[in-house]
């Protein structure tokens, strides 16, 4: 590591810096069951996360809850489709929101990008998809949903 | 009379962008915060904030920060004074001081992503001299808000407020009832270790780290030498049209001189997350509550528990709008109950906001109470500290009554 170090300041102009990119982002793996994604994918998640699973059925959707090793709550709604269509989270962290929104968190960043923050709580409305989120330092909930998505009936006061 | 002034608030609803979300007040009142005499104390303001952001109920101070064991030091107006946060967190683009990185055994620097809600502020661990008053925290871990220093990685998500236009402030006081921002669980090497702070090998490369608790961005009051177990966050009371600027008084430290005495102050313990709890209506429902100066409005419950309607503009889709200005009662008390006491508040009509208010009974309901919120069903924010003196102990010191807690 001690060669490697010294020779930073210029890594970017460098070939093997890709290598060294590479290596940081495979520490942070992408996106596994979030937002639109299959079901199948919350096992993997479960893995990835070293995360606890609970399962309950309800009328015409499952929900399943992933108890992160951080004490964070998070939740997929998933559809008879067997697509997440919502996604909560409560604990004492905010989660990984690109881990939570997928495909769909370069859309909210980039509607979001410029904007001011909310602090305490917000809502925010994106085309197909709404966001909410609050808390404060130490202690965050919060959910998203695809519009599209839900089953028929489904209310998003449903969604905890 | 126009919604304009009330954008830079609480919600953004992108759908309704056009609703005057980027325009700018007619009238900004921008106010130094005022200078007080007692050594163990700083001045308050709330007015439109930095730039003319047209902050509503934005709580400022004065913070000087210096290069450790030096004379050289900047003063950072228009701090957001938070009792929701720990830490100090200044932006790169107005800070002029070379301040060093902090670095962990490797020789690695530290850098940190913060969770505002939904906003965040990604930058370097620096050192600072942290001066308030007289009192004096030396070589304080602090945040730097940007990516001068270290490109923000991937995985610190959420969308940067890294500028003073997108955090209406030029940093953050965080003076709330924690000594770090994190404590014990960023110090884990286990996946338990939430991963606010990172350490990089260079400005491109930064991966979460675990960062020992004495090295984390840490409550300035914390860390004084004297008057170091808590603030006293005192401010003058608003009419119901609201306020062009409201002044105040930080007072540093509960019961350790003779300007900061507890009296019989109403005192709310507050569970591990901070939370206390509020009873609505009097003698109803106990809900789990959160005190948060860092909150520009007060969010509570619902339409259906509160019979208050929601405003109609587009802009202001956060917030209550009451045809008149309307008083409710309810209690506070610790978390477990313990010391109630009654209080009444006002929430006025948002859509009534003059152009030059940045003051005012501003108050919306919790999206997603009450099934998404655990029953979280009360964020007090600034409005309830006007004409209070609210009192944050912190944790593990010693105080008048068991901290941590708020008292009022």
């Amino acid at each position: 590591m001690k060669p490697l170090r010294r020779s930073f300041p210029c890594l970017h102009h460098w070939p093997w810096a890709a290598l060294v990119l590479a290596l940081v982002l495979q520490l942070s793996p992408a996106a596994r069951a979030a937002l639109g994604d299959d079901v199948s994918a919350v096992a993997a998640d479960q893995a990835r996360l070293q995360a606890s699973l609970q399962v309950w059925r309800k009328d015409n959707y499952t929900i399943h809850e992933l108890a992160l090793p951080t004490g964070t709550k998070i939740r997929h709604f998933v559809g008879d489709s067997g697509k997440v269509f919502a996604v909560s989270w409560s604990g004492g962290w905010r989660p990984n929101l690109r881990d939570i929104m997928g495909d769909h968190y370069d859309g909210f960043i980039a509607a979001t990008r410029g904007k001011r923050m909310a602090r305490g709580v917000a809502r925010i409305e994106l085309p197909g998809m709404v966001v909410v989120m609050g808390g404060h330092q130490r202690a965050f909930f919060g959910h998203v949903y695809l519009t599209d998505l839900v089953p028929a009936g489904f209310l998003p006061e449903e969604i905890r | 009379m126009t919604p304009k002034a009330l954008f830079p608030v609480a919600v953004v609803s992108v759908l309704c962008a056009c609703g005057g979300t980027a325009k700018q007040p007619p009238v900004c009142v921008v106010v130094d915060a005022p200078a007080t005499v007692e050594p163990n104390t700083i001045g308050l303001i709330v007015d439109s904030g930095p730039q003319c952001v047209g902050y509503i109920n934005g709580l400022f101070a004065s913070v000087k920060i210096c290069v450790p064991g030096t004379t050289t030091c900047q003063i950072i107006d228009h701090m957001l004074v938070d009792t929701g946060s720990s830490g100090v967190r200044v932006l790169e683009s107005v800070l002029h001081l070379a301040l060093p990185v902090a670095t962990n055994a490797s020789g690695q620097g530290l850098a940190e992503c913060v969770q505002f809600v939904l906003g965040t502020t990604w930058g370097p661990v620096a050192l600072a001299d942290v001066m308030m008053g007289n009192e004096l925290a030396q070589s304080l871990s602090i945040q730097l808000i940007g990516e001068t220093a270290y490109t923000m990685p991937a995985d610190c998500t959420g969308t940067p407020n890294m500028d003073v236009q997108t955090l209406g402030s030029n940093g953050v006081l965080g003076v709330g009832p924690r000594m770090q921002d994190c404590g014990a669980p960023c110090a884990l090497t286990s996946r338990s270790n939430p991963g606010l702070y990172y350490a990089c090998s260079s400005a491109h490369a930064c991966a979460m780290a675990a960062v020992p608790v004495t090295q984390q961005v840490s409550n300035p009051v914390g860390a004084f030498p004297v008057d170091n177990n808590g603030t006293i966050i005192q401010l003058g009371a608003i009419g119901p049209r609201g306020e062009t600027s409201v002044s105040g008084v930080l007072t540093f430290g509960i019961g350790t001189q003779t300007n900061n005495g507890l009296g019989s102050a109403t005192v709310l313990a507050i569970d591990q997350m901070d939370y206390f709890s509020t009873t609505f209506p009097v003698g109803g429902t106990p809900y789990t509550s959160v005190l948060d100066s860092g909150s520009n409005g007060l969010f509570f419950l619902n339409t259906a528990l509160t019979n208050l309607t929601m405003c109609t503009s587009s802009g202001l889709s956060a917030w209550y709008c009451p045809a008149s200005t309307t008083s409710f009662g309810a209690t506070l008390s610790s978390f477990n109950g313990a010391s109630p006491s009654t209080v009444v508040f006002s929430v006025g009509d948002a859509s009534k906001v003059s152009a030059s208010a940045a003051a005012f009974d501003m108050a919306g309901p919790v999206p997603g109470f009450p099934n998404d919120t655990a029953g979280l069903g009360f964020f007090w924010g600034l409005p309830f500290f006007y004409g209070r003196s609210v009192y944050t102990a912190i944790e593990d010191k010693v105080t008048p009554g068991v901290g941590p807690y708020f008292a009022f």
